[in-house]
């Protein structure tokens, strides 16, 4: 196991350079890693993993805490605005309330939030509210101050993977195994919208759907809204389909761009993130094992791409392609996060409230911190 | 022995009237029944209690982890928790809520160790008693053999699936005891009779057909004859219940579910109602390498609801006690979970269920580490549960095949039936 790894906190002063990411802290874990986040104060960043706990390391000083409550792995976490808070959202179903400073971490509250795994919690814009969907097909949003359910959107034919607040506060997003996306209203609780995308596949071979989101985004500005997962089905049990990463046009409710890695590589987009001065960061783990961080352009993503009738004719099974795909956008820059003789495929990203550091959790229980600025010597 | 006539025509395409078509030449004699028996004291016991059997086969390899030998909270758990079932202390994986609640009709097998990890082999395995490639025909076929009624009314082994058009599930049975493949529930194709023919024109020209075959096979190797004999008859047979395949009744499908697995089911019953002696519903895709637990999620939510509506409706008619009922696979899945959330193929430590027809209900044979690395207890492979299977259904498997007056052991002489499930 690495020795902890103090990352230096004052980076704000450093320009950003997206194309000189580099490693600067490595962080194990015996078991694979699942999902990560740093706190919004960026004092700590926290990872889920294939065990019943989350970790926390302290990035002042690398020190490692163990927060165990739930029965199964957590592949979901936020927090509140202030940083006070972590909540996080198991396969056991449970919805966990933490103190993010804790020095003892111990759950401060439970919730049964889901018959089954609750896949996935995010916090509402002003903090007053939790939404969370799991294996019942069940959309459900909480009071985060005293975790009362206050409204329960059924919908979803199949397993919804992410819901995610609009920066309106007003609206909910969802996406489900079939890559359906579906925008709520909360306030009558009701559908409003209904986007198809790519984003899923039927195996003839093996009889079954796979597909969803991995991770979901909405740029600040509440004009797009990410999603990160699979496209172009080709054998689903052997890993073998495209990451993609679908942006939709929140006012025009259609999808906007493709965001796909250079290389066409198959595998699943785990990660998403705006960056505020004009990137989209994607996570990738390849079939192969090993991980890619993609940055596209902000301006060029938004941009609307003109599909042609014939195109539009070609329908789905052409967009699916990535080397046929209209919609298709490539990265400005890649940064592949191999090392050798580790599978170090990546299962989730996070961005720190610096805008200098990307966090990134590895199959190979690393938790890799990225600095996306100039190589500082010493 | 005689040669091996390779696979079933039915295997391939229903169409009755290619069947019928230039086969004039060729006879009758399909000799379904217990004639093969070298014992006749056994013959007699099984001719006064009808048994059959039904085999629910999770293709491509389902997870113990997630289904019979659940290990939340180890090393290799996974993410999902285990749920009490009907039985006291016996737990199985929360994506099987409703088996869980008859888990009282059956028992559990933890300790499956087949030494290989290959779909074939594994399958092959499972099938045949028999380790590696042979002659040596699937349980399907056997129970087909020595237990179909020379009358029965439908084809004796009737495999439900949508994949596996080669199997020769006969071997030197000969393919009249080979399975019958149907396409889901579609009817096959051509069942209806030539509209410009009747019936009494039909049965004339069956009876020429079969006087035909009779002079034929008289100064013949009649392997062949026999194979397309019983192709014949199956065909016959299935044109006389087209019925089964009519509209499927909404009550029952509201109990068994509209997807395929649902339907298959419900058609399962429905072959063993009406006397089919072996049933196979094949439910494919469980071999998982990438996303074993957003598949099993899907594939378990399918299996679970259809397969134990039909276990229940087996025990409230009562044709359980006379129905064996196993939930097989050709391997488990690694406990080691891989950089895809993926489970690769596990032959050495993985599981199965079995219950009706008299095997002990309730019962956990064997026992797996607390990794699921390994069988710590009772190590049972293929050949156990192959005599474990016949015995149940009153088979005696340490008895011989008469195949043309050579002995060929029914089961692998080397090995025992598991005796604490045979009650």
């Amino acid at each position: 196991m690495n020795e902890p790894t103090a990352v230096p906190t004052d980076l704000a002063s450093l320009p950003l350079d997206v194309t000189k990411t580099h490693k600067v802290a490595s962080y194990q874990h015996q078991l694979p890693l699942t999902c990560c986040r740093f706190d919004p104060l960026s004092r700590f960043v926290f990872a889920g993993a294939e065990d019943l706990n989350v970790y926390r390391w302290d990035l002042s000083s690398g020190r490692k805490m163990m927060l165990s409550g739930h029965n199964s792995w957590v592949r979901s976490m936020d927090f509140s605005p202030d940083g006070n808070w972590l909540y996080t959202a198991g396969w056991d179903g449970e919805l966990h309330w933490w103190l993010t400073d804790d020095p003892l971490p111990r759950s401060r509250r439970m919730v049964r939030a889901h018959v089954g795994s609750a896949r996935w919690v995010r916090v509402s814009p002003d903090g007053s509210l939790l939404a969370t969907c799991g294996n019942d097909n069940m959309i459900r949003v909480w009071r985060a101050d005293v975790g009362e359910m206050i409204a329960e959107l059924a919908g979803h034919e199949r397993n919804p993977y992410a819901v995610n607040f609009h920066p309106d506060g007003k609206h909910l997003v969802s996406q489900d195994l079939m890559g359906n996306v579906f925008i709520w209203d909360l306030d009558s609780a009701q559908r409003v919208a209904s986007i198809a995308t790519v984003m899923t596949g039927y195996d003839n071979k093996f009889a079954a759907d796979m597909g969803g989101a991995r991770d979901m985004r909405l740029s600040p500005d509440g004009r797009l809204v990410a999603t990160a997962g699979i496209t172009n089905v080709v054998n689903s049990f052997a890993g073998q389909q495209d990451p993609i990463i679908g942006l939709i046009d929140w006012e025009k409710r259609t999808v906007l761009r493709h965001l796909r890695p250079e290389d066409n590589s198959t595998g699943v987009a785990w990660g998403i993130r705006f960056h505020p001065d004009g990137y989209i960061i994607g996570g990738i783990a390849k079939q192969s094992g090993s991980g890619l961080i993609c940055f596209w352009k902000l301006d060029e993503a938004s941009s609307p791409v003109k599909v042609s009738k014939k195109e539009e004719k070609e329908g789905d099974l052409k967009l699916r392609q990535a080397d046929k795909d209209p919609l298709a956008l490539k990265p400005f820059h890649s940064l592949n996060v191999d090392e050798p003789k580790v599978l170090d495929c990546i299962r989730g990203i996070d961005l720190a409230a610096d805008n200098r550091r990307l966090a990134a959790a590895c199959f190979d229980g690393s938790l890799r911190i990225y600095q996306m600025t100039e190589e500082v010597s010493g | 022995m005689k040669r091996n006539t390779g696979c079933h025509p039915l295997d391939h395409v229903h169409s009755r009237r290619n069947f019928l078509a230039g086969t004039a030449a060729l006879g009758a004699g399909a000799m379904a029944g217990l004639d093969g028996f070298s014992s006749q004291l056994v013959a007699d016991t099984l001719k006064s209690d009808q048994k059959r059997i039904l085999q629910i086969y999770m293709q491509g390899g389902v997870s113990q982890l997630e289904s019979w030998d659940p290990k939340p909270g180890t090393l290799y758990g996974g993410p999902f928790q285990s749920i009490p079932t009907s039985v006291p202390g016996l737990r199985i994986c929360e994506l099987l809520p409703y088996t869980a609640q008859k888990m009282h009709l059956l028992s559990v097998v933890r300790s499956i160790n087949l030494n290989t990890d290959d779909h074939h082999q594994g399958h092959m395995f499972m099938e045949k008693g028999r380790r590696g490639e042979s002659a040596y025909p699937y349980i399907g076929s056997v129970v087909n053999k020595y237990l179909a009624p020379t009358d029965s009314p439908l084809p004796g082994f009737v495999h439900i699936s949508t994949r596996g058009l080669t199997d020769n599930t006969a071997g030197f049975l000969g393919s009249s005891y080979a399975q019958m493949r149907l396409e889901g529930i579609v009817p096959p194709d051509n069942l209806d009779r030539q509209q410009e023919l009747s019936e009494q024109q039909f049965s004339r020209r069956r009876d020429f057909r079969s006087q035909l075959n009779q002079q034929f096979t008289s100064r013949r190797p009649k392997a062949l004859v026999d194979s397309y004999d019983a192709t014949f008859n199956q065909a016959a047979q299935l044109m006389a219940r087209k019925d089964l395949f009519e509209k499927q009744s909404e009550d029952q499908l509201d109990r068994y579910g509209r997807h395929d697995f649902g339907r298959y089911c419900l058609m399962a019953r429905t072959l063993l109602e009406e006397g089919s002696t072996c049933v196979k519903v094949t439910h494919h895709g469980y071999d998982t390498h990438a996303e074993n637990f957003n598949f099993h999620v899907e594939q378990l939510g399918e299996f679970d609801q259809p397969f134990s509506t039909l276990l229940g409706d087996l025990e409230e008619s009562g044709m359980l006690e006379s129905t064996l009922v196993m939930v097989y696979s050709e391997f488990g899945r690694t406990p080691k979970i891989n950089h895809r959330y993926g489970r690769d193929h596990w032959g050495s430590a993985w599981s199965m269920a079995l219950g009706g027809c008299g095997v002990q209900t309730g019962a956990v044979i064997g026992a797996t580490n607390d990794k699921g690395t390994e069988v710590v207890d009772h190590e049972v492979h293929g050949g156990h549960l192959f005599h474990t299977y016949l015995q149940a259904l009153g088979i005696d498997s340490t008895a011989n095949h008469d195949i043309d007056g050579r002995e060929i052991p029914i089961g692998d002489p080397a090995v025992e039936p598991i005796k604490e499930l045979l009650a």
